[in-house]
């Protein structure tokens, strides 16, 4: 039973690492918290369900469309309404990302209407199913492939960031801005790719998501919730932190519902946050900010 | 074409709202010249600096190497070979030190051979950091970033290197060690343009200085024509 709720954990958190590292990639190097993160996923899901379900295209290029839908609107709201306002007002361009949730949630109900979609598993095979110390494990395969995409994922971020040129300039442009340019980095597309990487995250969790969740506007706002947990845990400005945090959640979010009670997995990752706030405001792998005064 | 500046500014002006930083400033630089631009706290030399490499906004005519570049964007500057050390050395903290190094070298990233060859001649004039390449840049002592920073401008090969204030904060020892390193690479073929508050270091440097008082060049000329006590008396309070 603990070790099944552990895996089942696991899985979960791999999803909610996989939105975290969204919302830390796009605040690494804007500094922009995203409030309209899981609502622009939100809307790749459904363009996902529409070329899926509804028009039949295979499940892939559905897959592929949708991601670049996300990639897409990422670019246009950090491009269009977050740099104008970049220099001039940081508070400004939080709010401009609740604009963007309501419009985006008023546009998916006027499209697709508030009634619950249902987007099949990718992976409907027989499930992984092996016997441990602690009892049967179950796995079913579409678990499997949210764990195999993320990892892959994760495995690609980091190969790209710490051994390519264009992921070390990331890097520096995330630190020091500046300093970057006097590098020679164009900062600017710096910060569209960070906004366009975190909506084909923001994307891809929602389409794997969207088998438990169904598709409706308001389907991401739990896992935007727990994703904003796991950064605020693992350390908002460190993608480690991001995933770690994700899994840590994952895991501690099962066990809660499965040995206290399932009403009190919310109560319990905001709990967490509030109590990572008070005691390690940076998070676990977050480092203090220094400030010349 | 032989004849003409480096670095030509004219009629420069940078303004922070209604805070007139540089008033319209004209000086030049010619190749091979350590060049260095005094002044007290506030006279406008790190403002000139910042907009000769578009990190501020600024009206005038920047000409360098025969090109206006005063409407060029901060990132393509460096490609034309004018690299800059900023006040506070603006290293990558989390960054390695050859991580930093390296990213120096982005505007010629393609040429892995001029890489190689450019790691080697700043790990050669700076011993230290060559001891220390996997070591996060932020861990660095106060000198060995200000090293860093001059060798991260160099990765480059740049044609004029800017440095602002680089003796801030180092010590007497440090000092005397990094101007040595400056006149090194002066006579490597680098055009130098130095913005300093010790001006006894940057008088002995120096080919030629200009000095800036409220945001703007009031006096020029070579060491011998600029007298340092003059200098301290009347740019400086008499410090």
């Amino acid at each position: 039973m603990l070790f099944q709720q552990v895996i089942a954990g696991l899985i979960t958190g791999s999803l909610y690492a996989l939105v975290a590292l969204g919302l830390v990639m796009a605040y690494k190097v804007t500094e922009v918290m995203n409030f309209a993160y899981g609502y622009m996923a939100m809307i790749s899901a459904y363009i996902f369900y529409s070329l899926f379900v509804v028009f039949g295209l295979n499940y892939a290029s559905s897959f592929a469309l949708a991601v670049l839908v996300g990639v897409g609107m990422g670019y246009v709201v950090e491009r269009g309404l977050l740099r104008p306002v970049r220099y001039i007002s940081p508070t400004s361009m939080v709010i401009i990302t609740l604009g963007v949730l309501l419009v985006l949630q008023g546009l998916a109900l006027q499209i697709w209407g508030n009634e619950y979609q249902h987007v099949p598993n990718a992976l409907n095979g027989k499930p992984l199913i092996f016997r441990t110390f602690g009892g049967i494990v179950v796995i079913p395969q579409q678990s499997l492939l949210i764990v195999g995409i993320v990892f892959a994922t994760v495995i690609f971020l980091f190969l790209y960031l710490k051994f390519t040129y264009q992921g070390m300039a990331f890097r520096a442009t995330s630190q020091n801005e500046e300093a970057a340019k006097l590098m020679g980095i164009n900062t600017n597309l710096n910060m569209s790719l960070s906004w366009m990487i975190s909506g084909a995250l923001g994307a891809a969790a929602a389409i794997l998501a969207a088998p438990q969740t169904f598709v409706y506007p308001d389907m991401m706002l739990n896992l935007q919730i727990m994703g904003f947990t796991a950064a605020v845990l693992g350390g908002f400005d460190s993608i480690p932190g991001a995933i770690i945090g994700g899994v840590t959640l994952g895991v501690v979010d099962n066990l809660v519902g499965a040995y206290l009670s399932n009403n009190l997995r919310a109560t319990f990752s905001l709990a967490i946050i509030v109590a990572i706030l008070l005691v390690r405001p940076e998070g676990i792998f977050g480092r203090p900010k220094s400030r010349r005064v | 074409m032989a004849t003409e500046h480096l670095l030509e500014i004219k009629n420069l002006w940078v303004k922070y709202g209604p805070v007139e930083a540089v008033k319209g400033t004209d000086f030049w630089i010619d190749r091979g010249e350590i060049v260095s631009l005094l002044g007290s706290n506030g006279a406008g030399k790190s403002s000139t600096l910042r907009a000769i490499s578009a990190l501020v906004k600024s009206e005038g005519k920047i000409v360098f190497n025969g090109r206006d570049i005063s409407e060029y964007p901060a990132y393509k500057i460096p490609f034309l070979g004018l690299s800059m050390c900023p006040e506070g050395r603006g290293i990558f903290s989390d960054l390695t030190v050859e991580e930093n190094l390296a990213l120096g070298a982005y505007t010629v990233r393609r040429n892995r051979k001029k890489i190689r060859e450019n790691f080697e001649k700043v790990y050669s004039l700076f011993e230290n950091l060559a001891d220390k390449k996997s070591q996060l840049a932020g861990t660095l002592s106060g000198g060995e970033q200000q090293m860093l920073s001059i060798g991260r401008a160099l990765m480059s090969e740049p044609k004029l290197l800017m440095l602002d204030e680089p003796s801030l904060g180092l010590s007497p020892k440090l000092v005397d060690m990094i101007f040595n390193i400056l006149k090194e690479i002066n006579r490597n073929g680098t055009t130098i343009f130095l913005v300093e508050q010790n001006a006894a270091m940057a008088l002995a440097l120096s080919h030629r200085l200009y000095v800036m008082q409220t945001g703007k060049i009031i006096t020029f000329g070579t060491p011998k024509e600029i007298d340092l006590n003059t200098l301290k008396k009347k740019y400086f309070g008499g410090v």
